[in-house]
């Protein structure tokens, strides 16, 4: 019956020396903290111009309407009657003239189609253009301000339905009330979360020697949701210690 | 021995019927105990704490060893494995978590100190212990608890009272700035009851039921054990 008590022991020693062992996680004495600065990004606009035509009838040899680009390189596009012997260019100082050879037969959707023609034929680069019946719209490929259009001589209607803006963002500065994600070990997802105080800080506690990781979400810059992972990896060597991370800057 | 076990079954009765409270919980233990030497005693016990409706909230295997240093007092050493319903097994994949706990303490038997043979025992405990857990701060623990029991020496029953208090040592902790702050703070009140029953030298068994009143939180629990125990040289 010694023998019993004896290997009783031996069993329970057994016990203690295979559980010993720590992994990251919970139930340590040592810290992870660090600081979130966030940049608030204004997405901007792109513009969007309508420019409703007439028949050829209601054109004159040399009417003409002007459009602008972001770059500075602007244009006027001038109506050209062959039928007539005279110079219908405007000449117009600082301007590139576009010619749009017409007739007075030509109904309002062949002038539209000869006004998207000429418009790609020069400004491909700044708009996409979408012939719709008697209008042609333009959309401005970057998000810009651009000086506005005018139709000058011409009968058209030209509006600008949406006003270019510009993409903006703020300067770096403390985000409260983010939320942090922790990892423990090699994991996949995240363990704990804890959010940002007042002052952009947070930190969490009572962890146990090992490897984790800690991530905070930023704006994608591509779809514009808060998807993209900003992450740091960190050990904690020893117990009562404290790690610093760098500070995460994100994008919202 | 018929009338032992009619009042066992009896009162595993009413257990079922205080089980329906969700503040019920239930014991149950078998324990070895040897003496190698007069004034040593070891002991090894297997225990299972259920919660209400039977699952298992922790079980354990434990070793003791007590030595009588001299008459009134007695030292122990003590060390339990334990394992609970695993919290955290979204990190380690393991049902159960395992807990280490070691222990040493000192118990007098206070009136034995003046007199020979008192009515009465009273005996008092000390006791130090520190447990480790997976995913869990450690409990390092003071127990302080105080038993009060009839000397019936030709009496097959013997009840008994006992209050038992712990205090944590590192009970709260927390980070103020860079440094760590550790306090300690009262833990929990064991207030207890009970019946023991010899059937012989060898075996006994005891019945108690033990009011837990927990100071960090309002999860006061009513428990009800039972433990078997044998004894290998009973004639000592």
């Amino acid at each position: 019956m010694k023998k019993i008590i004896f290997f009783s022991s031996i069993l329970a020693l057994t016990f203690s020396m295979s559980s010993c062992e720590k992994m990251a996680g919970p139930g340590g004495s040592s810290l992870i903290r660090g600081h979130v600065n966030g940049s608030n990004q204004h997405t901007g606009k792109s513009e969007i111009v309508q420019i409703t035509v007439t028949r050829g009838i209601e054109l004159e040899h040399g009417d003409y309407f002007i459009l602008n680009q972001a770059n500075g390189s602007n244009f006027y596009f001038w109506f050209n009657n062959t039928t007539w012997v005279s110079d219908g260019d405007p000449h117009l100082m600082g301007r590139t003239g576009v010619p749009i050879i017409f007739t007075y037969n030509d109904a309002d959707t062949t002038i539209a189609r000869k006004v998207n023609d000429a418009i790609l034929s020069v400004m491909s680069n700044s708009f996409d253009t979408q012939l719709n019946g008697d209008m042609v719209i333009l959309t401005s490929k970057a998000h810009v301000a651009i000086p506005d259009p005018d139709d000058v001589t011409t009968s058209f209607l030209i509006d600008v339905s949406q006003q270019g803006q510009a993409d903006d963002m703020d300067a770096p500065s403390v985000l409260p009330d983010e939320k942090v994600y922790l990892v423990y070990g090699d994991g996949e997802y995240y363990n704990e979360s804890t959010r940002t105080g007042g002052t952009g800080d947070f930190q969490f506690e009572n962890l146990q020697i090992g490897k984790y990781k800690v991530y905070v979400l930023s704006m994608d810059s591509v779809t514009g949701n808060m998807t993209q992972k900003i992450e740091q990896s960190v050990e904690i060597t020893k117990d009562e210690s404290i790690q610093e991370l760098s500070t995460f800057n994100i994008v919202y | 021995m018929i009338r032992a076990f009619g009042i066992v079954i009896m009162l595993l009765s009413s257990l079922s019927f205080f089980g329906q409270n969700s503040n019920i919980h239930h014991w149950a233990s078998g324990s070895i105990q040897h003496n190698p030497i007069d004034k040593l005693k070891i002991e090894t016990e297997i225990q299972y704490r259920l919660n209400n409706g039977g699952v298992i909230g922790q079980r354990s295997i434990s070793v003791d060893a007590q030595y009588q240093i001299f008459k009134p007092i007695q030292v122990s050493a003590h060390y339990r494995f334990s394992q609970f319903p695993n919290q955290h097994s979204d990190i380690n994949h393991e049902q159960w978590a395992n807990a280490n706990r070691w222990g040493a303490g000192v118990e007098w038997a206070v009136l034995e100190t003046w007199m020979k043979k008192p009515l009465l025992s009273i005996n008092y405990r000390l006791q130090w212990q520190s447990e480790s857990y997976l995913f869990l701060r450690n409990k390092n623990i003071i127990r302080q608890r105080i038993q009060i029991a009839p000397n019936w020496k030709k009496q097959k029953w013997t009840p008994f009272i006992q209050s038992e208090w712990f205090y944590r040592t590192n009970q709260n902790q927390y980070w103020l700035a860079d440094d760590l702050v550790i306090t300690g703070g009262s833990r929990e009140w064991r207030h207890t009851g009970g019946i023991g029953y010899k059937f012989n030298n060898q075996q006994k068994i005891q019945l108690f039921a033990m009011y837990r009143k927990f100071e960090i939180n309002k999860n006061d629990q009513l428990i009800f054990g039972l433990n078997y125990n044998y004894k290998i040289n009973g004639r000592r």
